[in-house]
């Protein structure tokens, strides 16, 4: 026999998949520590004797050891993937990669998988309960409708509070939509982040706090969203996905209508009557008001039937491959979706290519450009604009029938409405609204990026980056000729262009050693960011020759030009150093230089501290029980100047359409402030990351307090000034929170998984102080008399209106009518706070199950402690079409016959039913009785308190089931893999609080949300998705 | 290698200071589509314009307010303001848009004060001076509505103090005379020419108007400072002031613009058709055959009568809200709603009737009849009516109208407000002078004021909440924030 060298030789495979692990590490533990890894097949081989303690530790699978046994057998070794991965990387601000356990802040991400089964234009809407203390309140404007998107509450008065997007490490265009949130209507443009394809996202990282954005300084405040985008993967044989995906989108919370009183008012008929305070229903033959005798009875869900069933389509096609050296994946698709509304309708198209190559052992090159399209067709027109749709279906009477609306226009072209007016009508047709009254909107974006990187030595490595993002919109609006609410009868048309860029160049330099057991790594760099804005928009009145809507075709047209520049000039530091496994301290520093900024405060520096403490490793007697425990310390300032345009810091004359051919020049309506500073934040966080039971349970607290003072906002001034308002850099807000994230493994064995990810927020805010001779702050409203405010000691988001007069015991005070009344203040004000806009509470609770090869996802988002306003719930009280309006008014017809027979008049008559009322009058006696229906609904249309709901719910917002098909049966195909998937999202509300509209109805997604507005009904998106890879 | 480090360490040294400089960063922070420097005519077109009331202040100030005030409209629907109630709303909007501009309104008061700011600058003296004339013309209108005022503060501090009318009425007339002084000694300057839409740059006729409005201020002062008024006659010697209607200070308004601010206001406002010829104005003008009542109002829709309004109306009775029952009533006339018609600032007509006064009062030598015919023919031939058939010389030569030395103040007021007609402001700030013309009793008059006549607007609730100190301390000068609580020169 040979003297033969012992080893141990065997394979690792994948404990569920089964599939072998190349690259796993092995070592013999009492043999110096050697190691070895494993082929391509999973297959190793190891010198060891008997009794050696051998080790196989793979990145991302639980380690596995096992004590030596000489033997000629192969042995198998199953590894288990690990829950957590403790040495997950993450990305973090300048796309620099760091171990998550060396982080002392929070961070949160989202792979691909949960953005995958995309059913809306924006993939942002899908980020909705998946992170800790992000708050996505999505309006309900129809296609693409904007987002707020708020991470650790609301930060700036009237700023931006939008966080930065980073694309691969490129600052992007996301300013939220435009502001159309006024009553009077407008169009939602939607974000820009509605041009993004989520088949191309790989992961989403959210960074959080201050101490995680203070690299980026001056932008930081609101917190980064970082994409990180798919590219080519090393070594792979050209590889092909091809998705498709069919989703139908359906509205499913509607206004409650009543069916069982018709047109007019007091009990009686009139024929253009615009209340539905009529008489009942009773089949009789009638005429209408189209002078046509019909019977008169009710008709059912016409709002619905005017909605219709959308279709979506999506196809997606990515081609990626590449050697050891060159990578590429190219990648496009189609999206075609159709909108509830009728005749309006969204096409997206994208491509995308990304190429990286090694030019040689030190350098790297990649490259990426993108290219998205899309194309808008009539999208809603919003609120209280006469051509929103919705707004006709809560005011028009409920006897009128939809089908003699559907011939809108008589022959001598004007419309057919059923009030009867041709003209001064706000009463518009639906059907010329949304059939004349059209829109079309095209964005083009190209998104570009270049970077070299460059091991100088090998401690040493260098990046210069550069990227650009170019948005270019054209905007078109047109209103017919004798569109009924226009106050003169001639055709109008806009038309706008702008283009918005965005470049962005940084050099980094990095470099890292250790001694010891100390590492630590140095990257410092530079960067500038340009911002230019250009746009043209020009306004058309009067036709000249009809149907050519083309601008020059208009008798009279005035253009507007707008041009806006910035530069951001920046220098940033930031030092990592690590103590033996234990101890992280990452140490940041950065210099602005803002152009938009007066000379005297352009420089500007932000710097944060980071600690991040593994207990678990910090002692040997550490309870085995806990696998991991990590402590984590942060201390930040960051800040906010992103609002600020040149006319804050210039008094500027304007030209402007003068009389009778003289130019006026036009003086500044808000006083400008030529000593502006940034706003600031002052940031604390302290957090705890616990895993326990072999990592199968994961549980992450943070506790944080932002500071953010010099508020930059304009205040109001008196009118002697010159002024509306004033520039001021005044106030402070702070946002107090928690956040927890719970991750599980419920249940987890070879066949089946079931994972639980609970993440919980709570988030208080507080306006500490405005200004000085300033304690209220109005950031919005609308014409009911409701409006968001900012006011010292309270939320900068409180929600302000008219409320009941009460006694001390809560009951009535009524009037002279015995209607309860408005309070009103010494100065005859009433501006009370009913509530407020954002929630206090977000829970997002996410649950996986796997079982072979099948999966199974849902999802439930929810919110608690928000308000809303409905004006459209007030409306249509108003006028009687809700079904609420209905109570007491048989019993108030019974009275007011019973009074007539006897001969009494209203003064003598105690009525004897209709709306049960009890309160006391102005004297604190005791009052009740029955009031009149259409009075009583009256007077509550117009107390703000009446109308305002909780904006609080509980939502099944995703179910997906898919099945990846075994490969055994592409192995004669050309076929690698195949699934299919089932999806739904928004699908239902388990909890809400709101009356025929959903809780996330809000008109605007800028600063005043929390008032609806005729919002478009919410849609459910169900749907089925085909992914083949070849 | 020692090269190769070098690179290394020069090329990041490059970059970082090539990234970090701000050399540009004003020309990119530049404004791009306004200008930081500019001439003074834009501002004064825009003054002179928005002076003259556009659409909304017409409507608030005058429809609303004067213009039922003095009985030359009444509104269908019988509002507060009819009652000689006040409206805080309306009365805060014609301050803060006087003075702050608000949304199209282009505040007059801001932009003329600023236009004199960029003359000094621009050393335009003629172009200054025209400015000086017309600032004191629409400062004069403001104290005269409220009182005391931020005046010599406004614009300039962030919370300006309320200056008392009786010095800002010593200031205008120093400004007047500033502003007439620049016109005369300066011939070789740039005037506005067709920036000014009123006088086409003309520096005579400014001269004249601002001649003219020196003896306007001379007698609103006449009661309480009459040394003062004497001083300012005496200084005028004989004007020059208007010489013919060639002379009005008038807005010409736009016929074609799609814009409702460019276009005749009266003409604007009457597409509400909640307008209608008060009773008073028509009742005087049809006992007296003027030939002005087809102008000034057009027949009934029901039955072609000439018919006016009854102001004050009792609001309890039920016909008020019935739009048909306003069929009975006259529209305004041709006067007043042209397409391309003009609303006048200071006419001919109104300076023969103050100079008729000063006549009257015998401070100047002029002959008080003359002035007061002379009045009367110009308010007509305003209007288009000749005396082709005499018809201006029989209106004058009635009894109840021909010129009578002891009614004489009663009837150049009376002939004055029927003169004004429309412009319901400066008759009803010279009816608070003089009494004059004399109505009858409210049918109703709304309990906060019992039928009291108005004597100035109340101030507005955002100077009250933004400036409380400064408007507190006018309050405690002047009295009450009352709009029965008369103002310095008002003691009649």
């Amino acid at each position: 026999m040979l003297f033969c060298q012992n080893r141990v030789t065997g394979i690792i495979l994948d404990s569920i998949t089964k599939s072998p692990l190349p690259g796993a590490t092995i070592q013999n533990l009492d043999l110096n520590n050697i190691g070895v890894t494993s082929s391509f097949d999973g297959i190793f081989s190891i010198e060891a004797v008997n009794g050696n303690r051998i080790q196989v530790s793979y990145i991302g699978y639980e380690s596995y050891s096992f004590i030596a046994v000489n033997t000629s057998q192969k042995i198998e070794i199953f590894l288990e993937e690990s829950s957590f991965k403790m040495d997950d990387v993450v990305v973090t601000a300048l796309g620099i990669a760091r171990e998550e356990k060396s982080l002392g802040y929070s961070v949160q991400s989202v792979d691909k998988e949960v953005l995958s089964n995309n059913t809306s234009v924006n993939f942002i809407n899908k980020l909705s309960g998946q992170v800790a203390g992000l708050n996505i309140s999505s309006t309900s404007n129809g296609l693409s409708s904007s987002n707020r998107i708020l991470i650790r509450g609301s930060s700036s008065l009237t700023g931006s509070d939008q966080p930065l997007f980073v694309i691969d490490g490129l600052i992007v265009n996301s300013e939220p939509g435009e502001n159309f949130g006024s009553q009077d209507g407008g169009i939602d443009y939607g974000d820009p982040l509605s041009t993004i394809n989520s088949d191309d996202i790989e992961s989403v990282t959210v960074l959080k706090g201050p101490g995680a954005t203070a690299l980026y300084g001056s932008l930081g405040t609101n917190g980064v969203i970082v994409i990180t985008t798919k590219k080519g993967t090393k070594g792979e044989n050209l590889k092909v996905s091809a998705s498709s995906s069919l989703i139908t989108n359906q509205a499913f919370i509607f206004p409650d209508f009543q069916n069982v009183y018709g047109r007019g008012s007091k009990n009686t008929f009139t024929k253009y009557n615009s209340q539905s305070f009529g008489p009942a229903y009773d089949g009789s033959n009638f005429i209408n008001w189209l002078e046509n005798e019909v019977p008169y009875s009710p008709v059912f869900n016409q709002m619905e039937s005017f909605f219709r069933d959308a279709t979506t389509t999506s196809h997606n096609l990515q081609i990626s491959g590449g050697n050891t050296k060159s990578q590429f994946l190219l990648s496009s698709s189609i999206y075609d979706a159709e909108s509830i509304m009728p005749n309006s309708n969204i096409i997206r198209k994208t491509l995308n290519l990304t190429y990286s190559t090694n030019i040689s052992d030190k350098l790297k090159f990649n490259s990426k450009i993108s290219y998205f399209n899309q194309d808008a067709f009539n999208r809603p027109n919003l609120g209280g604009s006469p051509d929103n749709p919705v707004r006709n279906f809560y005011l028009m009477p409920r006897s009128v029938k939809l089908s003699d609306l559907t011939d809108y226009i008589s022959e001598s072209g004007r419309v057919i409405t059923w009030d009867g007016k041709t003209e001064g009508s706000f009463n518009q047709n639906p059907y010329w609204g949304i059939n004349l009254n059209t829109n079309e909107d095209v964005r083009d974006r190209i998104i570009a990026s270049l970077d070299f990187n460059y091991d100088v030595f090998p401690w040493l490595n260098a990046i210069f980056r550069a990227g650009w993002d170019v948005i270019s919109d054209t905007r078109e609006k047109r209103i017919a000729e004798y569109t009924v609410y226009k106050t003169s009868p001639v055709a109008t048309f806009s038309h706008s262009k702008s283009n918005r860029s965005i470049s962005n160049l940084d050099f980094i330099l990095s470099a890292q050693n250790s001694w010891d057991n100390f590492d630590f790594s140095l990257t410092t760099g530079a960067s500038r960011i340009n911002n230019s804005i250009r746009s043209l928009s020009s306004n058309g009145d009067d036709l000249a020759n009809p149907d050519l809507w083309v601008i020059n075709n208009f008798k009279e047209i005035n253009s507007t030009q707008g041009i806006s520049d910035k530069r951001l000039n920046s220098l940033f530091s930031t030092l990592n150093g690590s103590w033996d496994n234990k101890l992280y301290l990452n140490l940041t520093f950065r210099n602005d230089w803002s152009s938009v900024l007066p000379k005297v405060n352009r420089s500007f520096s932000y710097w944060s501290s980071n600690l991040s403490w593994i207990i678990s490793n910090s002692w040997d007697n550490f309870p085995k029980s806990i696998d991991f425990a990590k402590f984590r310390l942060s201390l930040a300032k960051v800040g906010n100047a992103n609002s600020l345009t040149t006319s804050a810091l210039f008094f500027n004359y304007t030209p402007s359409t003068g009389h009778l051919g003289q130019p006026f020049t036009r003086l500044p309506r808000i006083g400008p402030n030529s000593y502006i500073k940034p706003e600031s934040t002052l940031a604390y966080e302290i957090g705890l990351d616990l895993r326990i039971f072999k990592g199968r349970l994961n549980i992450d607290f943070s506790l944080y307090q932002n500071d953010s003072s010099n508020q930059i906002f304009t205040a109001p001034v008196a009118s002697t000034t010159g002024f509306q308002k004033q520039w001021i850099n005044s106030g402070s807000i702070r946002n107090r929170g928690l956040e927890i994230i719970l991750k599980s493994d419920i249940v987890k064995n070879s066949n089946f998984r079931w994972n639980l990810i609970v993440n919980g927020s709570i988030n208080d805010n507080k306006v500490l102080v405005l200004s000085e001779d300033l304690p209220i702050l109005i950031l919005g409203g609308s014409r009911s008399g409701i409006s968001v405010q900012a006011r010292t000691d309270f939320r900068s988001d409180l929600l302000v209106g008219s409320k009941f007069l009460k006694n001390g015991s809560g009951q009535y005070i009524l009037d002279e009518f015995n209607l309860p009344q408005i309070e009103r203040d010494e100065n005859g004000n009433s501006d009370f706070i009913l509530g407020q806009v954002q929630p206090d509470y977000l829970i997002g609770f996410i649950n996986s199950f796997d079982y072979k090869n099948l999966s199974f996802y849902f999802s439930i988002d929810s919110q608690l402690g928000g308000s809303i306003f409905s004006s459209s719930y007030a409306s249509g009280s108003a006028v009687g079409t809700l079904q609420h309006t209905i109570d007491g008014r048989k019993s108030w017809i019974n009275s007011e016959n019973a009074r007539m027979e006897l001969g009494y008049s209203q003064q003598e008559w105690i009525a004897t039913g209709g709306i049960p009322i009890s309160g006391v009058d102005e004297d604190g006696n005791q009052v009740s009785g029955f009031l009149e229906p259409e009075r009583y609904w009256s007077r509550m249309s117009g107390v703000n308190e009446a109308n305002v709901f909780d904006s609080s719910f509980v939502r099944l917002k995703e179910v997906s089931i898919s099945y990846n098909f075994p490969e055994r049966y592409f192995e004669n195909l050309f076929l690698e893999s195949a699934s299919i998937s089932l999806f739904g999202s928004n699908l239902a509300y388990i909890v809400r609080e709101t009356k025929g509209f959903s809780p996330q109805s809000s008109l605007s997604s800028g600063k005043a949300q929390g008032i609806e507005s005729f919002a478009f009904p919410t849609t459910r998106s169900i749907g089925a998705k085909i992914l083949i890879k070849i | 290698m020692a090269k190769n480090s070098l690179k290394h360490i020069l090329i990041p040294v490059l970059i970082f200071s090539c990234l970090s400089c701000t050399k540009d960063f004003d020309e990119i922070n530049s404004p791009k589509t306004g200008a930081v420097t500019t001439e003074p005519d834009g501002l004064f077109t825009a003054a002179v314009q928005r002076g003259s009331m556009t659409w909304y202040m017409y409507d608030r100030l005058q429809r609303y307010t004067a213009n039922q005030y003095m009985q030359y409209n009444t509104l269908t629907g019988s509002g507060s303001l009819d009652h000689y109630e006040p409206s805080y709303g309306i009365f805060s909007d014609i301050w803060d848009r006087s003075y702050g501009d608000q949304s199209w309104e282009l505040a007059p008061l801001f932009y003329i004060s600023h236009t004199i700011e960029v003359c000094i600058d621009r050393e335009n003296p003629i172009k200054e001076g025209i400015a000086r004339i017309w600032k004191s013309y629409l400062f004069q209108r403001i104290t005269d509505l409220y009182g005391d005022i931020p005046y010599s503060e406004a614009f300039i501090k962030p919370l300006p103090k309320f200056d008392t009318q009786e010095s800002i009425y010593i200031d205008l007339i120093d400004q007047i005379n500033i502003g007439k002084n620049l016109l005369l000694s300066n011939g070789n300057y740039e005037s506005y020419g067709r920036a000014d839409l009123i006088y086409n740059g003309s520096i005579e006729k400014w001269e004249k108007f601002a001649n003219v409005l020196l003896l306007r201020i001379a007698l609103r002062i006449i009661n309480v400072a009459p040394e003062l008024s004497k001083e300012v006659i005496n200084s005028l010697k004989s004007g020059p002031y208007f010489t013919s209607n060639d002379d009005n200070n008038k807005m010409q308004w736009d016929e074609t613009s799609s814009n409702i601010y460019f276009r005749n206001p009266i003409l604007v406002t009457e597409v509400f058709n909640n307008t209608r010829v008060s009773e008073r104005m028509i009742n005087f003008l049809k006992e007296n055959s003027d030939p002005r009542l087809i102008q000034y109002a057009k027949p009934a829709r029901l039955d072609g009568e000439y018919r006016g309004l009854k102001n004050g109306m009792d609001p309890n009775n039920q016909s008020v809200y019935d739009l048909e029952y306003y069929d009975r009533y006259s529209r305004l006339g041709e006067a007043f709603v042209k397409d391309d018609g003009v609303t006048y600032n200071i006419h001919y007509a109104e300076s023969c009737f103050l100079r008729a006064e000063a006549a009257l009062r015998g401070l100047t030598n002029e002959d008080p009849e003359e002035l007061y015919n002379l009045g009367i023919r110009a308010a007509m031939e305003m209007y288009g009516i000749n005396d082709d058939v005499n018809q201006i010389d029989n209106y004058i030569n009635q009894p109840e109208i021909s010129y009578n030395s002891i009614m004489g103040l009663e009837q150049i007021i009376t002939q004055k407000w029927v003169a004004l007609c429309m412009n319901g402001v400066e008759a009803w700030i010279e009816k608070r002078r003089t009494g004059f013309p004399i109505f009858e009793e409210l049918e109703y008059s709304g309990p906060i004021n019992n039928g009291q006549f108005p004597r100035r607007l109340t101030y507005s609730a955002s100077e009250r909440r933004l400036n409380p100190q400064n408007l507190q301390e006018a309050i405690d000068r002047m009295g009450e924030d009352e709009q029965t609580t008369p103002v310095w020169w008002d003691d009649y």
